[in-house]
C-alpha cells in the first residue's frame, strides 16, 4: 500500500468516525425525544427535557438546523406534564416544526391570545405572545414557581376580561395553577400563588401596611352603589358579602403596629382575588385607582 | 318618756322592716328571675304611671334609693332580657357594654356604623344622639325634595372645585392676555403726553394695571388649587360615606317601621310594651 493511500484511509476512517460520532448525537437526541414524548415516569420526563436542553446535538461534521429551541421543549414539557395528569385538554399546542415557532393556547381563550416561555438563563417565564406579559415563571436553581400579580392584572383583569368574561379566564388560568400545583407536587417546587390564592386562612397585606380609612369609606360608597354592603368586622375592618364569598379587610396586628390587608373566604376554598376582581367591576376600578396603596403581594 | 322612746322604736322598726321586705321582694324576683318584678321593685312609682295596674304596686318606698349602689349591677343583669326582646323590633340596633351595666347602642352592623346613643335598661329608655336622631329624621324629610342630607353640601364643593379647575385651565389664556397688557402698559407709559390728555392716560394707566393684578391673583388661586380640589375631593368623599349611612339607617327604619313618625311613636311606649311582654297588665290600652 503506497504511503498516500495508507494517510487517505487514515483520512477517511477519522472523517467516516467522527461522521459516525455526529449522528450518534442525532440518534440520542432522537431517543431522549421518544422518552419525553412517551414516558409515563414523571422523573424521567423532567430529566429527558433537562437533557435535551443541554444536549450538544450539533458537531463539526454533523449539524441539525432543524430543531426545538430550550423555550420550545418547556412548553412541549409543560403540555406533557399536563397530559400526565390527564387535563390536556385544556392547552392546544401549537408545533410548527422550526425553533422558537411552538406557541400555546389556552383552550377557553380561543384566539384571543397565545403563551410561550422565555427564557433568561436557569429561570423561565410563561408570557403572553400579544404583550409579553410574564405570567408565571420557573426557577430551577431555587426550585420555585411563582405567578405575577402585575402581568395577571394586566393581561386578564384589564386587558381579556372585558372581551373574553371571567368564566373562561378562571378556568383557563385555573391550568396554570394546576401546572404550578405539579411542580410543588411532582418535583418539589415552592408555588407563590400570589392573587391566585384561594386558601381562606391567607392574609394578604396591603402595600400601605397603615391603610387610611378613607380607603375603605370609597369601596363603602362604591359597594352600596352596587347593592353590596360593606360591613363592619371584627374590631375596625370591614366584610363585603359578595354572593357568598367574604371579602374581609382588617388589620391582623394591633393600632399602634398597623398591618392592614385582605382575606377572601368562601366554603370551597376556590375563590381568590383575582377572581373577584374579574367577577366585580367596582371592586376591579377601586382596586386599580388605588393601586399605588392598594397593592397586594407586591414583589 | 320611756314609752314614748318605745313608741319611736317600734314605729321605726315597723318602716324598717318595711324596707327590708321591700329589698327581700327584690331579692326574690331576682332569685326567680322575675324581670317584671323588679322592674316593679326598682321604680314603681313609674311602673304605676304607665301601667296604671288595677293594683298598685306600693310605692312608699322607692327602693331605687336603697339600691342605688348597685345599679350598674341591676342594669347590666335586665339588660339580657330588655335586648333579647329589643332585638325582635329594633334588630339594627346593636349593644356594646362599654362599661359595666351601661350600653352603646349602634345603629347598624355596616361600615363606619354610628354610635346612636345609649340604652337606659332600668327605665326602658334609648337615649338617642340628638343630633344623629335629627339628621335622620331630616333626611326622611329631604327625600320628597328629591335630596339626601348632604346632596346640596355636596353641590356646592362640586361648583366650587370645578370654578378652580376652568382657573387652572384657563391659564393660557391669561398668559396671553398678561402679555397684551404688558404691552399696552408700557406704551401707556412710553407715550408723550399731551398735558389735557393726562388724566384719560392716567386712568387708562390704573385700569391696565388693575386687569393686570387680576390676572395674577386669578394665577395665584389657580395654584393653590390643586390642592383645594384635592381637599374639596376629600370632604365630597366624606359626605357621601355619611349619606350612603344614613340611606342604610333611613332603610332599616323602612323595613321595620315604615317610616320615620311610626319609629318614634313606638319607643315612646316602649316600656309599656316591655312590661307587657313581661306579663305585666297596661288597663292603659
Amino acid at each position: 500500500m503506497k504511503d498516500s493511500d495508507r494517510k487517505m484511509g487514515i483520512a477517511l476512517f477519522e472523517y467516516n468516525r467522527n461522521l459516525k460520532a455526529g449522528l450518534d448525537r442525532g440518534t440520542k437526541y432522537s431517543e431522549l425525544l421518544d422518552k419525553m414524548t412517551y414516558t409515563n415516569d414523571l422523573e424521567e420526563l423532567f430529566n429527558s427535557i433537562q437533557e435535551l436542553i443541554h444536549f450538544q446535538m450539533d458537531t463539526e461534521f454533523v449539524q441539525f438546523p432543524i430543531r426545538y429551541s430550550t423555550a420550545d421543549l418547556y412548553l412541549v414539557f409543560m403540555a406533557r406534564l399536563l397530559e400526565e395528569h390527564n387535563i390536556s385538554s385544556m392547552i392546544q399546542m401549537q408545533m410548527n416544526g422550526t425553533a422558537g415557532n411552538v406557541v400555546q393556547h389556552l383552550t377557553q381563550l380561543e384566539a384571543a391570545d397565545s403563551f410561550k416561555f422565555v427564557v433568561d438563563r436557569n429561570r423561565i417565564a410563561y408570557t403572553d405572545v400579544n404583550r409579553g406579559e410574564h405570567i408565571f415563571y420557573l426557577d430551577f436553581d431555587a426550585k420555585q414557581a411563582g405567578f405575577d400579580s402585575n402581568a395577571l392584572l394586566n393581561l386578564f383583569v384589564v386587558d381579556l376580561n372585558p372581551t373574553v368574561g371571567p368564566t373562561p379566564i378562571i378556568i383557563a388560568v385555573n391550568t396554570l395553577i394546576a401546572f404550578t400545583k405539579f411542580m410543588g407536587t411532582d418535583y418539589g417546587y415552592e408555588v407563590d400563588y400570589s392573587i391566585l390564592d384561594t386558601t381562606n386562612a391567607s392574609f394578604h397585606a396591603f402595600r400601605n401596611r397603615n391603610l387610611p380609612s378613607r380607603f375603605i369609606d370609597e369601596l363603602f360608597i362604591k359597594a352600596s352603589e352596587n347593592k353590596y354592603p360593606l360591613m363592619s368586622y371584627q374590631l375596625s375592618g370591614a366584610q363585603l358579602n359578595l354572593d357568598g364569598v367574604q371579602l374581609n379587610i382588617f388589620n391582623n396586628q394591633d393600632e399602634a403596629n398597623p398591618n392592614w390587608g385582605l382575606q377572601v373566604v368562601d366554603s370551597g376554598e376556590n375563590v381568590s382575588w383575582f377572581q373577584l376582581l374579574l367577577r366585580y367591576d367596582f371592586l376591579k376600578d377601586w382596586y386599580l385607582t388605588n393601586l399605588a396603596d392598594l397593592e397586594i403581594d407586591a414583589d | 318618756m320611756n314609752n314614748d322612746r318605745d313608741n319611736r322604736a317600734t314605729e321605726l322598726s315597723v318602716s324598717l322592716n318595711a324596707k327590708i321586705d321591700h329589698l327581700n321582694a327584690l331579692r326574690d324576683a331576682l332569685n326567680h328571675g322575675d324581670d317584671l318584678a323588679i322592674y316593679k321593685l326598682i321604680n314603681a312609682k313609674h311602673f304605676n304611671e304607665i301601667m296604671q295596674p288595677a293594683e298598685p304596686v306600693d310605692d312608699k318606698y322607692d327602693v331605687s334609693l336603697l339600691v342605688k349602689d348597685l345599679q350598674s349591677e341591676l342594669s347590666h343583669y335586665l339588660s339580657e332580657g330588655l335586648i333579647n326582646y329589643l332585638g325582635q323590633n329594633y334588630p339594627f340596633f346593636y349593644y356594646n357594654e362599654y362599661q359595666f351595666g351601661h350600653f352603646r347602642i349602634f345603629f347598624g352592623n355596616w361600615w363606619d356604623h354610628k354610635l346612636f346613643g345609649e340604652l337606659d335598661v332600668l327605665n326602658v329608655k334609648f337615649e338617642f344622639n340628638e343630633v344623629e336622631l335629627d339628621k335622620l329624621g331630616r333626611s326622611f324629610e329631604l327625600e320628597a325634595e328629591n335630596k339626601t342630607f348632604y346632596s346640596d353640601e355636596i353641590m356646592s364643593i362640586t361648583d366650587k372645585s370645578q370654578e378652580i379647575q376652568s382657573l387652572i385651565d384657563e391659564k393660557d389664556e391669561r398668559d396671553a392676555m398678561k402679555a397684551d397688557l404688558k404691552v399696552a402698559i408700557r406704551e401707556n407709559e412710553s407715550g408723550i403726553t399731551m398735558p389735557w390728555d393726562a388724566a384719560r392716560v392716567k386712568a387708562e394707566h390704573t385700569q391696565l394695571t388693575n386687569q393686570y393684578k387680576h390676572l395674577v391673583a386669578e394665577d395665584e388661586a389657580a395654584s393653590e388649587g390643586a390642592k383645594q380640589i384635592k381637599q374639596n375631593e376629600a370632604r365630597i368623599l366624606e359626605l357621601n360615606k355619611e349619606d350612603t349611612i344614613i340611606s342604610y339607617e333611613k332603610q332599616s327604619i323602612r323595613d321595620c317601621f315604615q317610616n320615620f313618625n311610626n319609629f318614634m311613636d313606638t319607643q315612646s311606649g316602649l316600656y309599656a310594651d316591655y312590661m307587657q311582654s313581661l306579663g305585666g297588665d297596661n288597663h292603659e290600652g
